[in-house]
């Protein structure tokens, strides 16, 4: 009678052994899939809360390798200014989540029936803006939308406009509104449509931001449009000494901002000696730390989980095997080879292994969807894939044999006729 | 033969099984409190990231005539989830002059306008830490001598190297600072440090004199007190931003702020700062669920396999059972007598593992401290600015991860592997408890 | 010619009991020899040098006139002998045909049925036979290997009298009428008369070796 065989019958026979074997097996081994999937579900998570950090860099004209020239208004730097090309380019980049930058106009602005908009200032403070949701008022959350939508960079004329700005002069989600630059200078009006509405929760009464030009404008007079209609409202005038100084660029994953930095760097067509590049990731800085320490947590947590579930399997099996001395003894008494011994022993682990193993991706598959449903939004990350499959199934493959192997030295270095004794 | 002596001899004699159950438990209760302690330390981490987000409110008392008087401040600080850090702040004007009293001389050339009154007079600005000021963090300003002030009374301002220069002031020397409205409040302070602007203004030719940056000056928050307010001796400041520990606790700290009586809370601006946590806050919770997730998994499938290699054992041992049985001895007692020998290995492994789980969280505790170091050192290397990378860290005074196995958690193990035990017993003993002894006997081989 | 050729044998136990000393005996084909001996006289230890479990202190064991150290002790248990115990030693997740399949390539069931198992019997669970057909399901095992040399240790310790005396018959049977050379290890006098050869084993030592032709 061949080992294979033998192998079959004591498994189909000891059906109730081999149930349990099977049940310790199945549940290690869906122990082991759902912690590598819960590892790198952690990986995504961080990865996710790396991505709220807003890491940026952000491309400005280097002032210091520009020339200066004098003008009416004292001296001012003749270096030149980011073109559309440029910021576009950089925000290719691989691993640049989104950009924005600003080109500061101060129009009138005036609604569909001619008349000049009720507002505090002089004139409005705006920033044409490629995607506002990047803008730092946006950002810090001192301004925040609250009806319609953002600025993005396919929108031509589109214009964000302060609630107090609405309620003061009635206006809402697609009305239009002309603005003018320099009324008296006849620059040319742009036509621009409210897209969204923001409401400023931060507090303008507070002094600390009294150190730039914004600072003089009521925030009501702040408004945002499309970077094409601010560059029409500055046609005809000062098109030479003003453009877009500075485009910031935020990242997808806070870890990935130097090579993100380096990447654009590398572009040749930008001549980056007139342009600096800044990075700023301080939020990410301060958070680093204990991330990186969660993130060490629970990997060495699935670590501490794939040991033990080793050193399980193998105390299963060793037990396993030793409850089997007598028939060791028998099978060597009437003739058989060890190896042909252990290689049964070896075979039925592995019968039952080819079960459990493919049993166990379904049933951890089934483990991640209830705790999809207990958690919602983190357990979402919790996949297993058919990685995780292989992984285990290759691993736990050999770790089986070899458990088996290792169970089975005691046994064999018995001599024969201590086996013999120990039946008796 | 009462039922614990079969127990200690089945234990002792059989040491093989027993090794085998024990080193079983030793293995579970290992993972168990290992898996707690990590538990722990990810929560202590999840602590810090949120205190690194850094939420913090700040109550605006501009419009007050008091100010945020230093009694309040002190009880503020006082209380409960506030880390500590806080910045006080005061913004006046006042007109610089000479320790005889003449005027001093700002730069005129670049304003918008010079109010009236304001012909000597520059911006004021006091705050808790002159570095930590927005004009330094954001506006580009930066230190090239003396030092930064640090103390709320030392008298003391930095100013402008133009505005230096324009005077012939250096460091050591003293001016008087005269208040604008109430001109009788003039106080002598001395230069401690000149700084200079790397940015350009930019509202150069829409700013008033007063507020362009070579006439700014920086000071300390009690001589500003003295300016606003007239008190001497007490610490009083328009504005206060306050830390907190725990962004979510935010509402509820401002909450209580405002139950402090002895303020016109009315007439003051209370704003929330927490827009990075609040970014933030639903990573943060899925990454701490799936911490969470992790020990459950593992709790869940300790039981199974517990369960299941308990009935293996009695499994083994059913031909000891039909001899018990035969000999009238009941089956109570048999079942009390197998609990018992689990609970002695049980015992045993419980006592051991606090060993091996401490040992084996005390390595991963160090594999932290040591990644920590060589992540600064990284940060350092990459950014090429050693001071900003140190300083966050110092500064948050985030609490240390400590991986360590505590009572709580011991005796939750303690607890729960009993309570697993007792059940995984008695879970693999039914089967067999419920044949007759004829079967059982039957079944021997 | 004997088969099996006991020459000189000395066991020490733990290198201070001699457990035998100087036995000489030798074992022929169709005969049934019987070791008799009251309890730790060394029967057992005879008989797994016999079967090659063990190794003697001096002396040898030759089969076929050849030293079985020389041509291997596993090779001897494997291809020369087999045995047959007290407590029979099925293996119990085998049939009983599956149980004798384990060493033959030969068709089990005849065997099964010469010794007296019915076709039911032979598929059925092994633990659900008595003592007697267990016993016999060993002795078909052993039968059915191409061992020339049967070694039974107490084959009938288990059993009462009258299975005793059937397996006993078998055993007999197996020397006469199927030619092996059968050895067996026994304390009862009953099993004794019915051998060839009777070898009487007493305090360790090999005092009588004595032979008594029968018919």
């Amino acid at each position: 009678m061949n080992l294979g065989l033998r192998a079959v019958l004591h498994t189909a026979r000891k059906w109730k052994k081999t149930l349990l074997v099977f049940c310790l097996l199945l549940a290690i081994t869906t122990l082991v899939l759902s912690g590598l999937a819960i590892a790198d579900a952690q990986e995504e998570q961080a990865e996710e809360l790396r991505g709220t950090t807003g890491a940026s860099f952000t491309v400005e004209r280097n002032l210091s390798t520009g020339g200066w020239s004098n003008g009416s208004g004292g001296s001012y730097s003749i270096q030149e200014f980011l073109t559309e090309d440029m910021i576009q380019r950089i925000a290719t980049v691989d691993g640049v989540e989104g950009y924005d930058a600003s080109l500061i106009t101060l129009p009138h602005i005036f609604n569909d029936k001619g008349k000049e908009l009720t507002h505090e200032n002089y004139s409005f403070y705006n920033y044409g803006s490629y995607n506002s949701q990047y803008h730092e008022l946006f950002l810090s959350g001192r301004f925040e939308v609250a009806e319609g939508s953002h600025i993005t960079d396919d929108m031509a004329n589109g214009v964000m406009i302060s609630r107090e700005l609405a309620d003061w002069n009635d206006l809402k989600v697609g009305d239009t509104l002309t603005g003018i630059y320099y009324p008296q200078n006849n620059t040319p009006a742009v036509d621009m449509e409210i897209v969204g509405i923001f409401d400023v929760a931060a507090d303008k009464d507070d002094q600390v931001n009294m150190y730039d030009d914004s600072s003089y404008y009521d925030y009501s007079s702040f408004v945002f449009c499309s970077m094409e209609a601010a560059e029409g409202l500055l046609k005809g005038w000062g098109e030479k000494g003003e453009g877009i100084s500075e485009a910031y660029y935020y990242v997808t994953d806070a870890a990935q901002l130097d090579n993100v930095i380096k990447k654009a760097q590398s572009i040749s067509s930008i001549n980056w000696n007139n342009f600096k590049l800044t990075a700023n990731d301080q939020v990410y800085q301060n958070i680093s730390n204990s991330l990186s320490d969660t993130g060490t947590l629970i990997t060495t947590l699935i670590v501490v989980i794939t040991a033990v579930s080793m050193a399980l399997i193998v105390l299963i099996l060793f037990m396993s095997v030793r409850s089997r001395n007598r028939e060791t003894g028998i099978l060597l008494a009437v003739g058989i080879a060890k190896p042909a011994v252990i290689l049964q022993y070896v075979l039925e682990t592995l019968l039952v292994a080819v079960v459990a193993f493919p049993l166990a991706y379904l049933s951890s598959k089934q483990v991640a969807g209830i705790l999809g449903t207990l958690f919602d939004k983190a357990a979402e990350n919790v996949i297993v894939t058919p990685e995780h499959f292989l992984l285990v199934a290759g691993g736990g493959g050999i770790l089986l044999v070899a458990a088996a192997l290792i169970s089975c030295i005691p046994a064999m270095r018995l001599k024969p006729k201590e086996i013999l004794s120990q039946m008796e | 033969m009462n039922l614990c002596k079969r127990a200690c001899l089945y234990s002792i004699r059989k040491k093989g099984k027993t090794l085998t159950l024990l080193a079983f438990l030793l293995v579970m209760a290992t993972l168990m409190l290992t898996c707690l302690s990590i538990r722990s330390a990810t929560e202590t981490a999840n602590t810090n990231i949120k205190k690194a987000l850094l939420g913090y409110f700040t109550i605006n008392a501009k419009h007050l005539d008091t100010g945020i008087p230093e009694a309040v401040t002190k009880q503020i600080l006082s209380m409960d989830g506030l880390s500590g850090g806080y910045t006080l702040r005061s913004y006046t004007y006042a007109t610089y002059l000479d320790t005889q009293g003449n005027p001093l001389e700002i730069n005129t050339e670049d304003a918008a306008q010079i109010p009236d009154g304001y012909e000597n007079a520059g911006r004021l600005v006091a705050n808790t830490k002159s570095e930590n000021d927005s004009y330094f963090t954001e506006g580009g300003f930066t230190l090239t001598e003396g030092s930064h002030i640090v103390t709320e009374t030392g008298k003391q301002v930095l100013i402008h190297e133009k505005f230096a220069k324009r005077n012939g002031l250096s460091i050591g020397d003293t001016l008087l600072l005269r208040g604008i409205e109430d001109q009788t409040h003039t106080i002598p302070v001395t230069v401690a440090g000149i700084f200079i602007n790397t940015k350009e203004q930019d509202s150069i030719g829409l700013a008033p004199s007063c507020d362009l940056y070579d006439n700014i000056m920086f000071t300390d928050l009690a001589t500003a007190s003295f300016l606003l307010y007239g008190t001497e001796g007490e610490t009083r400041v328009q504005y206060g931003d306050f830390y907190v520990n725990d962004p979510d606790d935010l509402e509820q700290i401002m909450a209580e702020v405002q139950g402090i009586d002895s303020m016109d809370w009315a007439n003051c601006t209370l704003t929330r700062y927490d827009n990075d946590y609040q970014n933030a806050k639903e990573s943060l919770a899925g990454l701490q669920n799936i911490v969470f997730i992790a020990i459950a998994v593992v709790s869940l499938i300790c039981f199974l396999v517990l369960a299941l290699f308990l009935t293996l054992r009695l499994r083994g041992r059913i031909h000891e059972t039909g001899v018990y049985l035969a000999m009238g001895i009941s089956k109570g007692s048999v079942l009390m007598q197998y609990l018992l020998e689990v609970v002695i290995a049980a015992v045993l492994a419980l006592l051991l593992s606090f060993g091996a789980s401490s040992a084996i969280s005390h390595q991963i505790g160090s594999s932290l401290l040591s990644q920590v170091t060589s992540e600064a050192y990284e940060t350092v290397s990459l950014t090429g600015d050693a001071e900003s990378a140190e300083k966050s860290s110092e500064d948050l005074g985030l609490s240390e991860i400590e991986v360590a196995v505590s009572a709580k958690d011991y005796a939750l193990v303690w607890a729960f592997g009993m309570v697993l035990c007792a059940a995984s017993t008695a879970l693999a003993a039914y089967p067999i408890m419920k044949m007759k002894p004829r079967n059982i006997l039957s079944q021997m081989s | 010619m004997s088969i099996l050729e006991v020459k000189g044998v000395q066991y020490t136990y733990d290198n201070k009991k001699k457990v035998l000393k100087n036995i000489s005996a030798q074992m022929e084909q169709g005969k049934m020899y019987a070791i008799l001996g009251p309890s730790g006289c060394g029967k057992t230890t005879l008989l797994s040098l016999l079967g090659g479990l063990d190794s003697p202190t001096s002396g040898q064991i030759l089969y076929q006139g050849e030293d079985i150290e020389k041509t291997g002790l596993a090779n001897h248990r494997r291809s020369h002998v087999a045995f047959i115990f007290q407590s029979y030693n099925l293996i119990d997740y085998l049939t009983p045909m599956e149980n004798v399949a384990l060493t033959s390539k030969l068709p089990p069931l005849p065997i099964l049925e010469k010794l007296g198992l019915t076709k039911e019997e032979a598929k059925r669970n092994v633990l659900k036979l008595s003592g007697g057909q267990q016993q016999r399901v060993a002795i078909a095992r052993a039968l059915a290997s191409d061992a020339q040399v049967i070694l039974a240790d107490e084959p009938t310790g288990n059993l009462d009298e009258e299975t005793a005396a059937e397996i006993t018959a078998i055993l007999k049977d197996s020397a006469h009428k199927s030619g092996k050379c059968v050895v067996i290890v026994t304390h009862s006098n009953e099993l004794a008369k019915e051998a060839d050869v009777i070898l009487r084993l007493r305090k360790g030592e090999l005092q009588i070796l004595e032979r008594i032709e029968q018919r």
